[in-house]
């Protein structure tokens, strides 16, 4: 009797229990709900059937006209505007996988893999702990494909990987005369570069952030780095060129993109972020001749 | 031992309000995050979406066509062998063409029974897998056109694009 008394004087607290296993419930239900990633599209305008067949008729040449071709091939990106074309961009692929054991990446040259009569790779990819990738559904589990631009001389050349400085957050520098920045030592507090973005010009600090000025330092030391420069920023950069060169065209928005049957779907996307960057908005997809 | 005994007899009540208090900053920025987005298009489960620097989202409800590394769906629907549709020659794909113009007079019949122009709408969202060959991206997309669905987009990622 004596305890029951006790009991009843305990101020009565509200019995929370419920609640908490809706929330339990519920929590999850919006978990699966939402989405981290968010998606976005990308518009296209349907090819146009005569540009497939390449013996038809060519339309009248149009002498202010741009006609503005981008070509993803196996080895090179080129550009073709007003019936002339520009150098062929070389590139080397590599594949960076990442490996699902221990969430590292590794990169390869997709020339070094063998494949046997199945299409199946005989010595896919390995992570560094030692495990090998699927052979057969290795290609799915690329996560970047990554085209080094080339210096060529010839076509037998093998080629040099051009190298280029790139910001903290992945563009490259330009210097004042719109070139790549080659050279780590350029690129130092009290600088001034831009990137490929328009009207980007800022003058380069260490440890501090105002309007203009790019912080390059991270916990004090620069965080730039001097890798391998993307066939995809030359591309950005001739197209930025020629858009602004060729505004007065009647066809100044417009681009044709065309592409192996092979490239990869990853690499049409690429390009036409670039070219829409560049201002280049009507987009048209179109397909390389056979042995074209 | 005595004391022991009472010990375990004791009631011990949990102070769950901290608790509450997290849950329902939780449950109210979820919400809100859901209730903002109102996706229009979900991402298909097998395969992977390029990265793309567009910020466009869709504004319209469009038909779902995905090409993942072993279907072509529309819908969610399989309709044929993504393998099959690298190995014709032709750019039709007449499966999914098939489909594709039935899905595009239910639509038209929808709009005339709304009282809109049947010109309008056709709108498809393509989704494909990072690593598809052009060659297919392009018979699924020609298709498309042939079928009448000619406001084309592919679905991709968003990154978050600085500058």
């Amino acid at each position: 009797m004596a305890k029951q008394l006790k009991k009843a004087a305990k101020t009565e607290e509200m019995d929370m229990l419920p609640v908490m296993s809706l929330m339990t419930v519920l929590i999850p239900v919006l978990l699966t709900m939402t989405a981290f990633q968010k998606l976005a599209i990308v518009e296209v305008n349907l090819p146009e059937r005569s540009e497939i067949s390449m013996d038809s008729e060519p339309p009248p040449p149009d002498d202010n006209a741009l006609n503005l071709t981008v070509a993803i091939t196996r080895e090179y990106l080129e550009i073709w505007a007003r019936g002339g074309s520009l150098p062929k961009e070389y590139y080397k692929e590599m594949w960076t996988f990442r490996c699902r054991v221990d969430g590292d990446t590794i990169t390869y040259d997709p020339s070094t893999f063998e494949y046997d009569d199945k299409g199946a790779a005989k010595n896919p990819p390995k992570c560094q702990n030692g495990t090998m990738l699927d052979g057969e559904k290795f290609k799915y589990s690329i996560e970047t494909i990554q085209l080094w631009a080339l210096q060529k001389e010839s076509e037998e050349d093998p080629g040099k990987v051009k190298m280029s400085v790139y910001s903290k957050s992945d563009s490259a520098y330009l210097d004042g005369n719109n070139e790549f920045i080659t050279d780590l030592s350029v690129v130092k507090p009290g600088a001034t570069v831009a990137t490929l973005a328009e009207s980007s010009a800022r003058k380069l600090a260490c440890g501090q952030s105002q309007p203009g000025v790019e912080d390059i330092c991270s916990e004090g030391k620069p965080a730039i780095s001097f890798r391998a420069r993307s066939a995809y920023d030359e591309l950005a950069k001739t197209l930025i060129m020629i858009h602004g060169r060729f505004i007065d065209s009647p066809d100044a928005d417009n681009i044709i993109v065309l592409a192996d049957d092979d490239a990869a779907f990853d690499k049409i996307i690429n390009v036409m972020d670039r070219a829409r960057d560049a201002g280049f908005f009507k987009i048209n997809l179109a397909k390389l001749a056979a042995g074209g | 031992m005595a004391r022991k005994t009472r010990e375990y007899g004791e009631k011990i009540t949990f102070s769950l309000t901290s608790m509450m208090d997290i849950m329902t900053i939780i449950l109210v920025f979820m919400i809100k995050q859901v209730d903002t987005e109102g996706q229009l298009i979900t991402a298909a489960e097998n395969l992977v979406l390029p990265n793309s620097t567009s910020t466009k989202v869709p504004k319209e409800v469009s038909l779902g066509l995905v090409v993942d590394q072993n279907w072509v769906l529309v819908d969610g629907q399989r309709i044929i062998e993504t393998s099959s549709v690298a190995a014709q020659d032709s750019l039709l794909v007449e499966a999914l063409d098939v489909v594709l113009k039935e899905k595009r007079e239910a639509e038209k019949a929808a709009m005339l029974a709304k009282g809109e122009s049947d010109e309008g709408g056709g709108n498809v969202i393509v989704q494909l897998d990072k690593n598809t060959y052009y060659d297919i991206m392009f018979k699924v997309m020609a298709t498309c056109g042939f079928s009448g669905f000619t406001n084309v987009a592919f679905a991709v990622n968003m990154k978050n694009a600085e500058e």
